[in-house]
């Protein structure tokens, strides 16, 4: 079986999220892991445990933002290990899995759908909404409420150096959403005039504070000066069992500080591209499974790690 | 009202469904001119309605029976929708009646021998699309939503009407102790000789636990006593007059004087009306709010008692929506007609969760960040909007 | 308090046994001194023993003040007189010793009359003791017999009568007063109008002094000032000094003083106004007297004055510096300027220093505060300050600019009601409130909190009325910018650091009825002293037909009192149909009687500079950490 032999997890990964722009990470890993153990079909338990742990490990290393796939390969492996030692039925499990991969991401879909239902609440007429950075959920969440005929306006920033604060603003725009897009160094300058601000996550913390774009420290903690609301809007299977207490304790693809090389503009300018924002600029976060304080992260992940 | 028909109607005329109807509408009637007032009292007063409801209900099937208590929930909830206690005990009822169908519901696949739970969710899925309630849902098996449920089975084994009634009978004896569990806990969060400050002194939580500090746990404490101009401010003093008279140390002040004396205040004690599931509160008198933020600025713990059965499901989106306004006749009685003032006079505030700090319930007591779990303890999230039609 | 809580709680049961003790304290007492508590806190559980004891006391009293009122008067003390009257005083002082033991012993039995302090605030004077002294001087300017009783050993029985002589003064006061022009705004003529009420309400005085003397020492209107009175010994003491010099006292300074007591008189600037007017009257009519200078006899002559204004209420921090100022001015005078070209020159230099200080220091204040409101905003404030009332109308009348105004209120003084009619009755859209709203006040789109002052201290913090600091508070919470305006007079060299070491003590009766009236609309429209009295008049009457009542023996006694009764009542007859009307009775009309309750009532707060965005002053816009600066700068010129 060549297959079984070419088999390469980081390239899985990668095809799935390139074939479907809706796909977030932790689905990808997900379902790449899936496709593994349908290519794989490993048969003893210990196999299986093994299967997993060393291709999400070797996921996590070769993909340099390795935040929230590894909540998706967190996810994977305890439902796995759950369910081997609930009811040491590997095969329906694995039946399961394999049969409903498709099921995962319509589900993860669905899980924002949800959240654009339960946050709605939280946008009202005549708001001034600040968003950072590019998330599909947060996307999904202001659409829905302009669909609803909530009248609104956003302030997206730029979102340097992915620039991704450009892909929000033209889908806004689309969406007849009254929007601007400004610097990410004007936050300062427009936080008073702003209601709240919505950020998405690449992945949420043990302690409920979150990772995500670099800049969302900064404007947390601006809003949290303002005394402005910061919600963070994000699927429940971003919650990731970290706990960074600072920006160090996260997996970088590169040093936050170099002094060493100045080649180019560009390397000048692109630093590392997540940070942290601790807990307590948070606000609430809006999820599928209903508007969680952050400290209510952690007991989702306590209940899905000890059950 | 009375045109709004219940489904039981439908299928049943008896005399003893036009009574509930009657006495359903006095009730309602009650709560609109807002007769009725006081957590404590609505609470069970919508209970014993309740139970007179239930004798009086028929159903074929209990989900029936889940719509017709949803419908009544509602009816009292639009009729009053600040006397959130009412919606409260009703969802706690109808809390108690899904867990036992649910119970009910694995008795019987057990006995069908079917394989329905293999993915060991002990979720009560009665939504058509699973409910999500733990990131876990992502990866569960499909087919576990339970379709047979929608089945009009034959009879079940259990008598709801008997469950629910008893669910009720407790209910009532729980908020009629409630005052026991919190002093247990309370007294314990007060020393001697400290200086206490209570902005609500319109709850009847607060003066018993004080008097009870005072006398079964004998510590000697000092009362400052903020008046609530104008809506409270007779609550307050005679509050104040009960307290003295149990020997217990009491200063009024007016509600200017907040921020002059916090500097000297070792705790503040607020009673609620409500507590959302953020954490943050109604509490039944003005100026709270300001009260706890000064508190918050100087440092000053506050801890607020509530009944487990204040606690509500629903979050506080719209602040103005739950926060009660009066009439401009309590704050400029003899108002010269041709320059008239505008004028505020809120009855009811709102305190966010991060101007308190603990909230001390009949059962424990819980940061305002944990109140959420509480609440999920004793509601179900399919009930928290009980004018959606879906079940 | 001093008593032991166990003790207070049983008060209500021990009321026979109290009874029973008091006429043991009674014989144990003198003659003279016991019908003081036995008028107050005793009154109302007289025994027909205890009658027959007061009696004789009170015969006894008036023998004693007739002889010292034929011979005596306290200014010219003859020195055989006065080795008598010591003699005499020691002799009573040891019984008032004595008597005070018995006192302390009884006050743990007997319901607690006596003036109500806090823990919290027992360093501060409480209105009753202002009052106390107050009344006691009062008295004493306008019935010289009382006065010279009084002085002569403070004979209380008497000094008791005189008080409620004094306090009918008082009441007539603020009745007759209504009609009176605003004080703030008088000039000679209307402060001679005041000069010659206080002559007519002198004798009015009298009048009623003679009338309360037929009931014996027994209920006054203020039984606790007259208690407290013979409780801290420096009160007496005071008491006595101010007496003594009572004829250096100028009538535009008394009545000013009672106007300022009654908070007729509000805000530190129309006190201080006051005050400068008051003293350009005191100056045209001071003679220097022989073998001494103008310079040196006329601020010792001031000094007077102002201990009695002290008595009203604390100086403010202005009238201090007008005080201060003027002094210096006094000291500066040439010692050989002709008298009346000295006396014109202050005054004429006081006009210019409240123009210059107030008036022109308002006008810039207003221009600079003009150029931070823009138009279309929404300006909090609170209380009422007349440079902010000012200020707004000059922003929407001659700059047209479109304001909405939130006038933040609170009890018991009402002041924005004041400010917020004011400015409606000018066309501003106005928001009034009381400051249990605050919060959905702020939720309006603020733009602005603009405050008044009282004073701003040297190391920032704003002294303000109470409620100020959490306004301050919950707009910078909100990022609402907190501007004060405040002219530099108010500034002091004073530091603290809250609001409890410093303050003032209003009227903790202030805030027992539940209306929305200031304590001064409430006098002014009832008369509620009259009301009070006729009210504890009543439970005495009631409370001695109860305790009487078995033992009809003695009804020689009752008949006596009810005569007496009677002829109060006929006195009152008006006003007690009045009270019975119109006033409702309250939750705490009796909270003097419960030992553990206290309400406090205070006038000011602290607002900590980090609240503060900008004071703006004459001199221009300077944080408050700028305070000391300016003192230090400009002081010289102050």
């Amino acid at each position: 079986m060549s297959e079984t032999d070419n088999f390469n997890i980081t390239e899985t990964y990668l095809k799935f999220l390139e074939e479907d722009s809706e796909m977030t990470m932790p689905i990808a890993a997900i379902e790449a892991l899936v496709t593994l153990v349908r290519v794989k079909n490993p048969t003893t338990a210990a196999e299986v445990i093994n299967l997993i742990k060393s291709a999400a490990q070797d996921l996590v290393q070769s993909i340099p933002n390795s935040v929230s796939l590894r909540a998706g390969c967190d996810i994977f492996m305890r439902f796995v290990l759950r369910n081997l030692h609930l009811y040491g039925d590997w095969e329906s499990t694995k039946q399961h899995l394999i049969e409903n991969g498709q099921l995962f991401v319509s589900r993860a879909k669905m899980s924002r759908e949800k959240i654009a239902e339960i946050g709605i609440d939280f946008i009202s007429d005549d708001d001034i909404i600040l968003v950072h950075g590019f998330s599909r959920a947060v996307a999904s969440l202001l659409a829905h409420a302009a669909n609803n005929f909530i009248r609104f306006r956003c302030i997206v920033t730029e979102a340097r150096p992915t620039s991704q604060g450009k892909q929000l603003y033209e889908f806004l725009q689309e969406k007849g959403i009254p929007v601007t897009l400004i610097v990410d160094s004007a936050v300062g300058l427009i936080i008073d005039k702003v209601n709240k601000v919505f950020v998405g996550a690449e992945g949420v913390a043990e302690s409920g504070g979150v990772i995500n774009r670099v800049g969302t420290y900064s404007v947390s903690v601006l809003a949290h000066n303002a005394k402005k609301p910061f919600y963070v809007v994000t699927e429940s299977h971003k919650f990731v069992r970290m706990f960074p207490l600072a920006a160090d304790d996260l997996p970088m693809d590169r040093k936050i500080l170099d002094f060493s090389k100045i080649d180019s503009e560009a390397s000048l300018l692109s630093g590392p591209t997540i940070d942290y924002t601790a807990q307590e600029y948070i606000t609430a976060l809006i999820t599928d499974l209903g508007v969680l304080t952050p400290s209510a992260v952690s007991e989702e992940l306590i209940k899905m790690w000890y059950d | 009202m009375s045109t709004q028909n219940i489904p039981a109607l439908l299928h049943n005329n008896s005399n003893a469904v036009t009574e509930i109807e009657i006495s359903i509408d006095a009730f309602i009637a009650k709560l609109k001119r807002k007769q009725i007032s006081g957590s404590y009292v609505i609470a069970l007063e919508t209970l014993q309605l309740l139970k007179r409801f239930l004798s009086a209900a028929r159903w074929n099937h209990v989900n029936e029976l889940i719509a017709q208590i949803r419908e009544l929930g509602n009816r009292l909830e639009k009729a009053n929708p600040t006397a959130f206690s009412c919606g409260n005990v009703i969802r706690r009822i109808l809390a108690v009646l899904r867990d036992e169908i649910e119970e009910d519901m694995r008795e019987s696949s057990a006995a069908q021998g079917s394989s329905a739970g293999v993915g060991g969710s002990t979720v009560a899925n009665t939504a058509a699309e699973p409910l999500i309630s733990s990131m876990f849902n992502l990866l569960q098996m499909p087919g576990q939503s339970t379709q047979e449920f929608y089945e009009p089975k034959a009879k079940t084994k259990t008598d709801f009407r008997q469950v629910v009634i008893q669910g009720i009978k407790d209910l009532i004896d729980e908020i009629k102790n409630i005052d026991d569990g919190i002093q247990q806990i309370a007294i314990d969060l007060i020393h001697d000789h400290e200086i206490l400050l209570t902005p609500t002194p319109e709850s009847k939580t607060v003066l018993k636990f004080l008097i009870r500090a005072r006398e079964r746990a004998n510590r000697t404490f000092t009362v400052l006593v903020t008046e609530g101009f104008p809506n409270n401010t007779e609550n307050a003093h005679e509050f104040a007059k009960k307290l003295a008279e149990h020997d217990i140390e009491t200063i009024i002040i007016p509600d200017s004087a907040v921020f002059a004396l916090m500097s000297r205040v070792g705790k503040v004690i607020i009673g609620t009306k409500t507590v959302f599931i953020n954490g943050g509160s109604i509490v039944s008198s003005a100026g709270v709010s300001s009260v706890c933020e000064c508190a918050r600025e100087f440092k000053t713990p506050v801890f607020a008692v509530a009944g487990l059965y204040k606690l509500s499901p629903l979050y506080p989106f719209n602040v103005d929506k739950f926060v009660e306004f009066g009439g401009s006749q309590h704050i400029l009685p003899r108002m010269d007609p041709r320059n008239r003032l505008d004028t505020i006079n809120k009855i009811t505030d709102y305190v966010p969760p991060e101007n308190i700090d603990i909230y001390i319930t009949n059962i424990g007591g819980f940061a305002p960040s944990f109140i959420y779990r509480i609440a999920w303890d004793n509601y179900k999230q399919t009930d928290v909007h009980l004018d959606e039609k879906k079940m | 308090m001093s008593e032991t809580p166990k003790d207070a709680s049983q008060t209500a049961n021990k009321k026979p046994e109290a009874a029973a003790q008091a006429p043991e304290a009674a014989k144990a007492a003198s003659p003279a001194a016991p019908a003081a508590p036995a008028g107050d806190a005793g009154a109302k559980k007289l025994s027909n023993k205890e009658l027959k004891e007061l009696k004789k006391q009170e015969k006894a009293a008036k023998r004693a003040a007739k002889k010292q009122a034929s011979g005596i008067t306290v200014e010219q003390q003859q020195v055989q007189a006065q080795a008598k009257r010591e003699k005499k005083q020691q002799q009573r002082e040891k019984q008032v010793q004595e008597q005070k033991k018995k006192e302390e012993k009884k006050r743990k039995l007997l319901d607690n009359k006596a003036t109500k302090k806090t823990s919290l605030f027992s360093h501060l004077e409480t209105t009753d003791e202002r009052r106390a002294t107050l009344l006691a001087i009062g008295s004493a300017l306008n019935s010289p017999r009382a006065s010279r009783i009084t002085a002569a050993g403070l004979m209380v029985p008497v000094v008791a009568s005189a008080l409620s002589g004094a306090q009918v003064y008082t009441t007539s006061n603020f009745a007759s007063e209504l009609t009176t022009p605003k004080d703030s705004s008088a000039d000679a003529a209307a402060a001679a109008n005041t000069v010659d009420l206080a002559k007519s309400l002198a004798n009015i005085s009298l009048e009623s002094t003679n009338e309360t003397n037929i009931v014996p020492g027994v209920s006054s209107i203020i039984p606790h000032a007259l208690e407290k009175s013979l409780e801290t010994p420096q009160l007496v003491q005071s008491i006595k000094e101010m007496l003594i010099n009572k004829d250096f006292i100028h009538p535009v300074i008394s009545s000013l003083t009672f106007n300022l007591a009654i908070y007729k008189i509000v805000g530190s600037i129309p006190r201080c106004m006051a005050m400068l007017e008051a003293f350009q009257i005191v100056i045209r009519d001071y003679q220097t007297p022989k073998g001494t200078t103008l310079s040196r006899n006329l601020t010792n002559y001031l000094s007077h004055q102002i201990d009695l204004l002290k008595r009203a209420r604390p100086l403010s921090v202005t009238m201090g510096n007008a005080i201060r100022w003027l002094k210096q001015e006094i000291s500066l005078i040439d010692p050989s300027t002709p008298d009346h070209e000295a006396k014109k020159d202050l005054c004429e230099k006081i006009g210019l220093f409240a123009k210059e200080k107030i008036e022109l220091a308002d006008q810039l204040i207003i221009e600079n505060a003009s150029n931070q409101i823009e138009d279309g905003s929404t300006i909090v404030t609170y209380g009422s300050s007349k440079v902010l009332t000012d200020l707004i109308l000059h922003n929407t009348q001659v700059l047209h600019k479109k304001l909405e105004v939130v006038v933040v209120d609170s009890r018991p003084l009402f002041e924005g009601k004041k400010m917020a009619t004011t400015l409606r009755e000018n066309g501003v859209n106005v928001v009034y409130t009381l400051i249990t709203s605050l919060d959905t006040v702020f939720n309006m789109g603020v733009d602005y909190v603009f405050l008044g002052a009282h004073s701003i201290l040297s190391n920032g913090f704003l002294y303000s009325r109470a409620g100020t600091a959490m306004i301050a508070m919950s707009a910078k919470r909100r990022n609402i910018p907190v501007l004060v305006c405040c002219e530099s007079l108010k500034f002091s060299q004073r530091v603290q650091l809250d609001s409890v070491t410093y303050n003032e003590l209003a009227d903790p009766n202030d805030l027992v009825p539940i209306d929305f009236e200031s304590p001064m609309e409430r006098r002014s429209n009832k008369g509620i002293l009259l009301k009070q009295f006729v009210k504890e008049r009543h439970e005495t009457k009631v409370q001695l037909a109860k305790e009487n009542a078995p033992k009809g023996n003695k009804q020689q006694q009752q008949q006596h009192k009810n005569a007496k009764d009677k002829n109060s009542k006929a006195a009152d007859a008006s006003s007690q149909a009045d009270a019975q009307g119109d006033q409702a009775s309250h939750v705490l009309d009796d909270w003097q009687k419960l030992a553990s309750l206290n309400i406090v009532n205070i006038l000011y707060d602290l607002t900590p500079p980090e609240y503060i965005n900008k004071v703006i002053t004459e001199f221009g816009a300077l944080p408050p950490s700028s305070v000391p600066v300016i003192l230090r700068e400009y002081k010289g010129s102050a």
